[in-house]
């Protein structure tokens, strides 16, 4: 071969050589691409609580309870031994009622505070105190294995509560949270 | 490929790398005394919109020397009490504001007594926090109010000056004088028409 021979094929050697090079930061920004459309997309669905419906009257476990809505009644007042109670202005009282069964032996005891969940993933915690009176069973009543209805009472903007969902089973998993419906 | 053509692809691949490593150490640089929150500036009574569809208004602040409790006064100070209304709308889900400070220059007034409210999703809640400040120092009085948890990651910090200046301070001092506070309580609660 030539010398103009050899430095004809050094110079092909080497395009091909740059060509590789290229090729392979192509897929390896195509992969960095890949992953960040991965992770924004799982984040944005991810970072938010997801609730899937279940049938009416189904139950869904919890870590220690299962559980079932047995009713799940709108009422503009509140009735006790103490009298009855009015809804703070432009609400609405959301009075529930669950069946909890326990199983195994937590250590904090049985869990009955479920959240209400309505349209647009707005949620409610259930009333810590309410002052009428309301003779109902309590959670620390719950035995193992013998099912206790037990009355959850909500508060609700008036506009919110003829689209209510349901009651939130929590799970200690990332999978979306059953919701309850009597 | 020729000896000095080799030589160039060295010497810009070192540049490249350089100027890699000289971009990433500036942004890391940047990132660190960057704040890890948002300031969003109020004027009392006028609302602001946070993330999550929470509306913050800050109140106009009342001042007194003492506070009431049960009907009678329970508490006086040297200082000065100052109470300031605030109103948050939970419009879209659950608004919380769980840090509240008054701050004025390098000075900075935790709450007289816990501070957090936490307002249901649909309803405006009506609350207020209450501080105790130095006299001396009121001027340039502002308060500060965050959704900052314990756990916390970038949030946002709402910043509204009281509207005492040094020209008004004396003012507000003097209306403090013999007047009684009555402290925050249970916040009153309302859906959202």
């Amino acid at each position: 071969m030539t010398a103009a021979g050899v430095e004809e094929a050094a110079g092909v050697l080497a395009g091909a050589r740059r060509g590789r090079a290229w090729r392979l930061l192509g897929c390896v920004l195509a992969l960095v691409l890949l992953y960040l459309t991965w992770w924004t997309f799982y984040a944005l669905t991810h970072t938010r609580d997801r609730f899937v419906q279940l049938p009416p009257g189904a139950v869904a476990s919890g870590t220690s309870e299962r559980y079932q809505l047995v009713s799940l009644v709108v009422s503009h007042e509140l009735r006790g031994s103490r009298g009855p109670s009015a809804p703070d202005r432009g609400a609405l009282w959301v009075v529930a009622h669950l069946r909890v069964t326990g199983f195994g032996h937590p250590k904090f005891g049985y869990v009955c505070r479920l959240n209400l969940v309505g349209r647009h993933d707005r949620v409610w915690e259930p009333q810590m105190f309410t002052d009428v009176g309301r003779n109902t069973a309590s959670c620390l009543d719950a035995k193992e294995g013998r099912p206790l209805v037990v009355e959850l009472i909500y508060q609700v903007p008036a506009a919110d509560a003829s689209t209510l969902y349901g009651l939130a089973v929590e799970n200690d998993t990332a999978a979306p949270m059953k919701l309850l419906v009597p | 490929m020729s000896p000095p053509a080799v030589r160039l692809q060295r010497l810009v691949a070192v540049l490249l790398t350089l100027a890699c490593m000289a971009v990433a150490g500036i942004a890391l640089r940047l990132t660190e005394n960057s704040p890890e929150y948002q300031t969003v500036r109020g004027l009392p009574g006028h609302a602001v919109r946070l993330r999550g569809g929470a509306v913050v208004t800050v109140g106009s602040p009342s001042v007194g020397r003492a506070l009431l409790g049960d009907g009678k006064v329970v508490v006086r100070t040297a200082g000065v009490y100052v109470l300031v209304p605030l109103t948050i709308e939970a419009t879209q889900t659950k608004a919380t504001l769980s840090e509240a400070k008054l701050v004025s220059g390098n000075r900075t007034y935790k709450p007289f007594g816990l501070f957090s409210i936490d307002c249901p999703a649909g309803f405006r809640c009506v609350d207020a926090a209450l501080f105790e400040v130095d006299p001396a120092r009121m001027e340039g009085l502002a308060i500060e109010l965050s959704d900052a948890g314990v756990v916390r990651g970038y949030y946002q910090l709402v910043h509204a000056p009281l509207g005492i200046t040094a020209g008004n301070a004396a003012a507000w001092r003097a209306a403090a004088q013999g007047r009684v506070l009555e402290p925050p309580g249970e916040p009153q609660t309302e859906a959202i028409p």
